[in-house]
């Protein structure tokens, strides 16, 4: 079994990075206006999120806008909104699963073997969320390094990648990574209890000392 | 058991009681313009920045308050530092607390030292909610103050303010750390033999294994000694019942 501070550490980072997708889902600065090519001299820097336009003048003023209609948005939007809300729901469901399965809380202590395994789901669950953050921001990067390269877009209008998508990615990176080091504690476990079960079969031949000596944990899974 | 039960209550006390704390720091609205002539748009004052929002068009504007420096008003100083005091020391306890939970198996040899941590714990959020409450409810008095002042002057002109929502989640947030606190440290207290009590008669007749065996949790040695025993401790424990 993967041993219980290997869980922690797995169950913290996924933490530290679900915190880093909420943040990402709320922040506006997912793309900002680029000021690549000709000296554009401009007061007013331009930055656009998942749920509202922002800009944020020279004096210091930010001003920003939710978006007015929910249905005329694009398509990348609207699927990442989604996908964002998707995956925090889960790191959600994750933490509360996770907690449970893990080793150094007393719940549902003696069955080890389920409580790896709800263990194992937790992680899963974390990666899910990890891959779900992943998806959206890699697609809003591509469709804006796509509209950036554009011909058809006007100079003054385009938009670079923007504070909020490396956070994602950075954050989808942690809940992946904590989330597989939670999916670790899965298979050493079950080897050992199959280790348990070969070895305590000559030794029933032993049957009065067996009864007298503490039970063992691998004698609990029989 | 009851000392479990009054951890968990107040673990998830302090939980929502600290988050409250933190959005209640960052959150832009400490007081909201209470004046009807601007029907509009609603203006709320935080602590660290000012938004306007103006109803039709949905758009928000917001400007932060002068450099850190710059000469700011007494209220709102001590707002910022006493709300940051009581943000730190509210999460520390919490953190306290999730180590002396009776579910985390840390340190599940010494069952005396958990419930020590847990009365810090405690005694960290009793600590942090004094700040959290002095904070609001100072800031709180004085809006009070200066709207009736200024109601009783007969000044209309201007904008008049009143609380905020993240005023009273400032509120909220300490009242709850007051409350897990007390049921940390005074509740804990008043409770700290009530399950124990039962284990008390096996303990007299198993001293001789209790100091192979302490490092078994206390509420567990009924059913861990049931397994220990061998025959010879068995007749011994038997013989020496009173």
């Amino acid at each position: 079994m993967a041993n219980s501070g290997f869980q922690l550490l797995g169950y913290f980072l996924a933490l530290g990075g679900w915190i880093g997708i909420i943040s990402t889902t709320a922040l506006p600065q997912w793309k900002q206006s680029s000021y690549a090519g000709d000296a554009i001299i401009t007061a007013v820097g331009l930055y656009e999120g998942l749920w509202m336009s922002c800009a944020s003048q020279s004096t210091g003023q930010v001003q920003c806008k939710v978006f007015d209609s929910l249905l005329s948005l694009d398509v990348h939007i609207q699927t990442c909104r989604a996908l964002m809300v998707v995956s925090v729901l889960m790191g959600f469901i994750a933490i509360i699963v996770s907690v449970v399965g893990m080793k150094c809380t007393k719940v549902g202590d003696n069955n080890p073997i389920t409580k790896g395994r709800i263990a194992v789901s937790g992680g899963v669950l974390f990666l899910l969320a990890g891959l779900c953050t992943l998806v959206s921001v890699s697609w809003y990067a591509t469709q804006v390094s796509h509209q950036f390269f554009n011909p058809n877009t006007p100079v003054n209008a385009r938009y670079e990648f923007g504070s909020a998508l490396f956070v994602g990615w950075a954050a989808a990176s942690l809940t992946m990574l904590g989330g597989s080091f939670l999916c670790c504690s899965c298979p050493n476990e079950e080897r050992r209890g199959q280790q348990y079960y070969r070895q305590s079969q000559p030794s029933t031949a032993r049957e009065p000392n067996v009864k007298s000596s503490p039970p063992d944990k691998g004698e609990q899974y029989l | 058991s009851m000392r479990a039960f009054l951890e968990l209550l107040a673990f998830f006390l302090a939980l929502v009681s600290t988050a409250f704390l933190i959005v209640a720091t960052w959150s832009d609205c400490w007081m909201v313009d209470a004046d009807l002539s601007l029907e509009f748009s609603d203006s709320c004052r935080g602590l660290w920045w000012e938004c306007v929002t103006h109803n039709f068009e949905g758009v928000t504007t917001c400007e932060d308050y002068d450099s850190i420096y710059a000469e700011h008003s007494l209220r709102l100083v001590a707002t910022r530092t006493l709300i940051i005091i009581a943000d730190i020391l509210a999460g520390f306890g919490f953190i306290f607390l999730l180590l002396g939970l009776d579910c985390i198996k840390f340190l599940k040899n010494e069952p005396d030292i958990k419930l020590r941590i847990c009365y810090v714990a405690g005694f960290t959020l009793l600590l942090g909610a004094v700040p959290g409450m002095t904070a609001s409810v100072w800031y709180a008095v004085s809006i009070y103050v200066e709207r009736s002042t200024l109601f009783f002057q007969n000044v209309f002109l201007g904008i008049q303010y009143q609380l905020g929502w993240s005023c009273w989640l400032g509120m909220a947030g300490a009242m709850g750390c007051a409350l897990a606190g007390t049921l940390l440290t005074c509740c804990m207290y008043f409770f700290k033999d009530v399950g124990s009590r039962q284990n008390v008669s096996a303990y007299n007749y198993h001293s001789r294994t209790r100091s192979r065996d302490r490092t078994k949790s206390r509420k567990s040695s009924t059913t861990t000694y049931s397994y220990t025993k061998t025959e010879t401790a068995k007749m011994y424990a038997i013989d020496t019942r009173v």
